[in-house]
């Protein structure tokens, strides 16, 4: 069976990714956030920690009154991320990007990112096992 | 074993390469997992001495991703010529080939409903070791195993926290006063099959995250079956007369994952941030907010 390296992998991170059940990884998705709260956050990258167990980006978004208003949002695993073409150069500070993403049940402002809108316009994935369609 | 890129620059590769395949990935072919045949198969990798040679770096397969490619890193293009994510195809919520159904004590039930309540607890979503057989049981698709071999031991080394197993064949007695979270694991073949018998557990891992658990009377049967160069079939039979009224069986297949790929680190400490964000209704301690 000749297989392409990089489809190959990817098409395991993608079962992954889509299998349906309730895992962010390591953890339950549902314990922490919700599905019925998605949320869209344009805004300025502050920092991006590429670790284990979960990524985080740390982003700068503007408030209703125009207020800078800080985000946590958790990425999927970035060993995954790496083989799906994801590095610590992927979010760098000052970039202007979107996130889609699911809010923390507790209403912080903490959210699970689906998709990221990069600086240069590509939409990359970046989540996790329950991440629905459309997200 | 041959020299490995670094971290970074495996990273650029990966990703030069990823988007270099964007737009011509190849489909999966369907995933058979026959039963293992006790005639000796000649076409299997071995080792100098006859062993089937399981070396290599595996990956737990689900049962929903055959025949999805990977079209762009948009995620756009996940699944040509069929639905998208692949449903849940023959597996079970996770997207491996479905344990067969839990069966507690009524007692264990209650314990099992009452950790469903409080995922909170789970110890690996706090970084402990998976145990036996959560190790291999990751979800599907995700962690990576490497195995390494010869002919005294099998050691199975785990992306997912780190995790090691190093099992000797020689079907050697389990230690006395030893008690931990993979139990103490002891090899032999039987044909072409490696078995593994596993006791010693302490007691504390859940099975999954889903609240499903054992006790420390948990003993686990592994069978590790090279079906072909690139597929070992898994089946683990779980005892534990305290928990579960009869035995659980778990069946599912590790395909190869190419050559120049490599486990990766995972310092689970290191970004664990979601514990703390974990509402009442699971067992934590921020408030849902409707």
């Amino acid at each position: 069976m000749k297989l392409n390296v990089y489809a190959f992998l990817l098409s395991l991170f993608a079962s992954a990714m889509f299998s349906g059940g309730h895992a962010v990884a390591h953890h339950s998705f549902a314990a922490e956030f919700d599905f019925e709260k998605p949320v869209t956050l344009q805004g300025v990258v502050v920092k991006w920690e590429m670790i284990n167990p979960h990524g985080w980006i740390t982003v700068d978004v503007a408030g209703p009154a125009g207020q800078k208003v800080r985000w946590m949002v958790e990425t999927s695993n970035p060993n995954g991320l790496m083989r799906l073409g994801w590095t610590k150069n992927t979010l760098k500070p000052g970039d202007q990007i979107t996130i889609d993403a699911y809010r923390a049940k507790d209403g912080s402002n903490t959210a699970n990112a689906a998709r990221v809108t990069l600086a240069d316009g590509r939409r990359v994935f970046a989540g996790s096992a329950t991440t629905p369609q459309g997200k | 074993m041959k020299a490995v890129p670094t971290y970074y620059g495996f990273a650029v590769a990966t990703a030069m390469c990823v988007l270099l395949i964007a737009g011509a990935s190849s489909p999966m072919t369907a995933q058979v997992t026959p039963a293992p045949s006790n005639a000796p198969n000649k076409t299997l990798p071995r080792l100098p001495g006859g062993r089937p040679d399981l070396q290599g770096l595996w990956l737990k397969s689900a049962g929903g991703f055959q025949g999805l490619f990977i079209g762009s890193l948009d995620g756009t293009n996940f699944a040509a010529g069929g639905t998208r994510g692949g449903g849940r195809g023959a597996g079970g919520a996770r997207g491996g080939p479905a344990p067969s159904r839990f069966e507690y004590t009524p007692e264990a039930e209650a314990e099992r409903n009452y950790r469903r309540q409080n995922l909170y607890l789970d110890p690996e979503a706090r970084c402990h070791l998976p145990g036996v057989p959560r190790a291999l049981d990751q979800p599907a698709g995700l962690y990576p195993v490497q195995i390494i071999q010869d002919e005294k031991y099998v050691a199975l080394l785990h992306e997912a926290m780190h995790d090691v197993r190093i099992i000797p064949t020689d079907n050697s007695p389990h230690p006395k006063n030893y008690w931990a979270w993979d139990g103490d694991s002891r090899g032999r073949w039987e044909g072409d099959t490696f078995v593994v018998d596993v006791s010693n557990f302490n007691g504390r891992a859940w099975l999954d995250m889903e609240g499903n658990f054992v006790d420390e009377n948990e003993h686990v049967l592994e069978r590790f079956t090279l079906i072909d160069p690139d597929t070992i079939l898994y089946e683990a039979t779980i005892t534990d007369p305290t928990v579960f009224v009869k035995p659980v069986e778990m069946r599912f297949t590790l395909k190869r994952v190419p050559a120049d790929q490599q486990i990766l680190e995972y310092s689970c400490l290191e970004g664990e941030r979601s514990l703390q964000n974990y509402t009442q209704e699971d067992g934590g301690k921020k408030v849902r907010v409707k």
